[in-house]
């Protein structure tokens, strides 16, 4: 070989190095800044709490009384304990960033635990760990702030044997409400999506006739891949939306009209998927089971369907992978109300889009949002991992030529 | 179990009708035999009707082996087996027309005619059918080692008529003895070193099928 | 050897074949006779596999396939309008060239078609499984591990399984197209040897283009040549003293 050549050789084999490098330096800048920015908000409230922190205003019940109440376990070195309150706060930085008095510790018997409500609810209310104190009032000393810290608070309060007014609010800025949507979206979604795309899949495959019609119809569903998505959203916000005004109670976006959205979005891609695991269903098996004097329904439902379930499977990962990436179509389709009770006939943002809302708000959140996105990656990969396993059982299972 | 169950079974059917054609052409030539010891004339036409059985069993024998050389396409022992087969059955036939040779000469001889003869008649007719028996034992067991006694006797046997040729030369120029009837003892005589050497034809396709060798000559 | 020539289970009149304006076969007469086999044989695209699966319809999943001419089984026409096809299917049985076992358990395979059928009684379906298994000459390998997947068993094995398969439908007919092609030897002899055990109970039509193995199996072979029947008779006489030229080069080998 001459020296040319081998030039021309490595310089060739150095550009598919050079090109790989890229691809994998592109992917590992996403998921380093996704994982750098979001790591620090990312705790267990995060997903379990409401968004909006609600404020309460109570004061202490009749009767109740101040006394001598002994932790009843070991409190941290960072919290201040008022025994005789039977109360324990911390400092700590809630989801938004700012710093607060936050409740570590209520004893069993704190007057704390049952409260009057001194706005307009009629229920009583209650002190639960991870509240944030706001403010404590008092009769006869100036209020104890939560700027002050909650070593300050707590010294305060031991001076005290009563107070006027105490000022809390529960957590906020979770995404539980956020989490929920997302997931009666895909549900909702796959309902709609998997019968409808399955079904026509199969018909295209087993039953269609091979003629022009059958090939025009494919062809169009090819072109339906590759619209994009926010003209389905525009669609959704023309067609279901109004739907579902006039057959449910919605009066807006809501869920329903999302999810509508979303089936007519994946509709082609599942097709798509099972047609080509439909193909791929050696014809074999077709004989033999019509050979035996199976009907063609019960071969394809029996026999083919069964064999392309990994297909399918496939195409049903792919479908949510899309459901929850989606966030154009879905802001039209739904709107972008955050909500931390869902209902389907109501508006709600899903994960994706509540990123996009906490990055249109003022100001832009963007730690708050590489954290929600660093959840949809874990919800990502949890299904990918789950779908492999899955799909190797079914292998196994029915032994196949997968 | 065995495959190829078809071939197996036909060629057990094989055997069992050689054998039976042997016995059948073994116990023509004692009743021949007898006959011709005895100056048994009723006997003798027993068996001269009889041959007829043992033609027809060469036809269905050349039948069968035929069918399973189209229908099974047999190789190896099989085949040596079947072409033996199909060979050593002329030789059975013609035992079997040698007995009846012997029984039509027997016609020809009045009572105690032969009886000077006799003595080396008989001890001929004994080396003969031992000979004969003793190839069926090979071709039922399909042995080698059998079958080479068989073929040892032959020189015997030989030895024996020309030791008959020598007498009834002598008898003759003596005139001890009619020249027809001594005609007909020795064409007795020759028939039956005729049936040693078909003996020994059979013996040899039964060294045939053992080794594919026929007269020291491999055929394959 | 018969003498007495069994009842007649297909009647094939001036049956012609068309694959779009092409013709496969032409102006076939044949009758099948009954609980014998018969082997079709000739080089390779000559129409018997085509022919084959007129028998069953199987040519109808091919759009471009036409027929006319009379096909009778039992005295039924099986082309005329109103067939019940899949009835025909369940007495009509085949295997194919490759074994095609479905990725399931043995048993699964084997109860594919009762179930389909609508039998449903457990009982009565494992009654099925062991009666069709040792038919098959397959009950004794396989009888520790009927719910292990078909596709664990060897080529011969898989075949037989096939086999065991069509016998659960109780047909009255089998056809084999090829059935040994794919396998080793020993494998092909079991199946022949099988083959000839089953013509007790079912008619057997059998394509092969093995010409040793119709010689073998076969009761009567019929001779197909460029979509024709060139002869057809007892196997034993078109292997010994065949009446036509072309029959005879055909089984001598003197052209493929």
């Amino acid at each position: 070989m001459s020296n040319k050549r081998k030039w021309k050789d490595g310089f060739l084999q150095g550009i598919t190095y050079l090109a790989s490098f890229f691809s994998i330096a592109a992917l590992l800048m996403i998921i380093g800044f996704v994982f750098l920015n979001g790591f620090k908000l990312l705790n267990w409230d995060l997903i379990t709490h409401n968004y909006v922190a609600v404020s309460h205003i109570a004061d202490l019940k009749d009767g109740a009384e101040v006394g001598v109440y002994e932790a009843t376990k070991t409190l941290g070195d960072d919290v201040y304990y008022s025994s005789k309150w039977g109360l324990g706060l911390r400092d700590d930085i809630n989801i938004q960033g700012k710093t607060v008095v936050v409740v570590d510790y209520v004893h069993p018997d704190s007057p704390f635990v049952m409260l009057n409500d001194k706005g307009v609810g009629e229920a009583d209310l209650s002190l639960s760990i991870d509240y944030e104190i706001i403010r404590i009032a008092f009769e006869n000393t100036s209020s104890a702030l939560s700027v002050y810290g909650s070593e300050a608070m707590i010294d305060i309060l031991d001076s005290q044997d009563t107070f006027r007014e105490l000022e809390y609010a529960t957590t906020g800025g979770g995404i539980r409400g956020s989490i929920i949507t997302t997931l009666y979206l895909i549900a909702l979604t796959l309902v709609m999506a998997l019968p409808i795309g399955i079904g026509s899949a199969i018909y295209l495959n087993e039953y269609a006739p091979n003629n022009r019609l059958t090939r025009l119809i494919r062809s169009l569903i090819e072109t339906l891949t590759g619209i994009p998505s926010i003209i389905y959203g525009l669609m959704g916000l023309a067609v279901f939306v109004p739907l579902t005004i006039r057959l449910t109670d919605a009066t807006g976006g809501n869920i329903i009209s999302g999810a509508m959205t979303l089936s007519v979005i994946l509709l082609p891609i599942v097709i798509r998927t099972t047609e080509e695991s439909l193909k791929v269903v050696p014809d074999d098996y077709r004989y033999a089971s019509l050979a035996l004097g199976a009907s063609k329904t019960q071969t394809t439902f029996k026999v083919i369907l069964p064999n392309a379930f990994s297909g399918i499977l496939t195409a049903t990962i792919l479908a949510i992978g899309r459901i929850i990436g989606e966030s154009a179509a879905l802001v039209f389709a739904i709107g972008t109300a955050i909500k931390d009770e869902v209902s389907l006939t109501d508006k709600s943002t899903s994960l994706a889009v509540h990123i996009w809302a906490m990055m249109t708000d003022e100001p832009a959140n963007i730690e708050l949002s590489t954290t929600i996105a660093i959840i949809i990656l874990m919800i990502v990969l949890i299904l990918n991992i789950s779908v492999k396993f899955l799909s190797r059982k079914m292998t196994k299972r029915f032994g196949a030529h997968a | 179990m065995t495959l190829r169950q078809s071939l197996l079974q036909s060629i057990e059917a094989l055997k069992k009708e050689v054998t039976d054609m042997a016995d059948l052409a073994l116990a023509n030539l004692r009743e021949g035999l007898t006959a011709f010891k005895n100056s048994d004339h009723k006997l003798a036409n027993e068996v001269i009707r009889k041959d007829d059985e043992v033609d027809s069993y060469e036809e269905e024998i050349a039948k069968m082996a035929l069918k399973i050389i189209w229908k099974e396409q047999p190789v190896a022992s099989d085949l040596r087996l079947v072409t033996g087969i199909l060979k050593l059955i002329t030789d059975l036939e013609r035992i079997g027309d040698h007995a009846c040779d012997i029984a039509e000469m027997t016609l020809h001889l009045e009572e105690n005619r032969n009886k000077r003869m006799l003595p080396l008649t008989s001890k001929m007719a004994e080396i003969v059918d031992d000979m004969v028996l003793s190839s069926i034992q090979a071709l039922v067991k399909v042995d080698g080692d059998l079958a080479r006694k068989v073929i040892d006797k032959d020189d015997e046997v030989d030895e024996l008529f020309q030791q008959l040729i020598n007498k009834m030369t002598n008898e003759l120029k003596n005139e001890a003895i009619d020249p027809n009837d001594a005609i007909y003892i020795l064409m007795v005589g020759k028939y039956f070193e005729r049936v040693g050497d078909h003996a020994v034809n059979i013996a040899q396709w039964i060294i045939f099928m053992v080794s594919g060798t026929h007269k020291n000559t491999l055929l394959f | 050897m018969t003498t007495i020539e069994s009842n007649i289970i297909f009647d094939i009149k001036d049956l012609n074949l068309y694959y779009g304006d092409k013709i496969a076969l032409k102006q076939i007469n044949l009758a099948i006779h009954e609980k014998e086999v018969t082997a079709l044989i000739g080089p390779s695209g000559c129409g018997k596999s085509t022919f084959l699966r007129t028998l069953n319809r199987m040519n109808d999943l091919i759009p471009s396939c036409k027929i006319d001419g009379d096909v009778h089984y039992s005295d039924e026409n099986i082309y005329r309008n109103g067939m019940d096809i899949i009835g025909l299917r369940k007495r009509v049985g085949m295997v194919f060239q490759k074994p095609n076992p479905f990725p399931m358990s043995i048993y699964d395979n084997i109860t594919y078609g009762p179930k389909c059928q609508g039998i449903k009684d457990k009982k009565e379906l494992k009654e099925i499984v062991e009666s069709s298994l040792k038919q098959a000459a397959l009950w004794d390998e396989v009888k520790d591990r009927l719910k292990e997947s078909a596709l664990s068993l060897s080529g011969g094995q898989q075949q037989r399984l096939c086999i065991a398969r069509t016998i659960a439908m109780k047909p009255e007919v089998i056809l084999m197209d090829e059935p040994t092609s794919a396998l080793d030897p020993v494998a092909t002899a079991k199946i022949e040897d099988l083959v000839i055990e089953l013509k007790k109970q079912y008619t057997i039509i059998i394509v092969t283009h093995n010409m040793q193995q119709a010689a073998r199996i076969s009761d009567k072979t019929a001779f197909f040549l460029l979509g024709e029947i060139i002869e057809y008779g007892d196997t034993s006489h078109i292997f010994s003293t065949p009446d036509h030229k072309k029959t005879e080069e055909y089984i001598t080998g003197r052209f493929g």
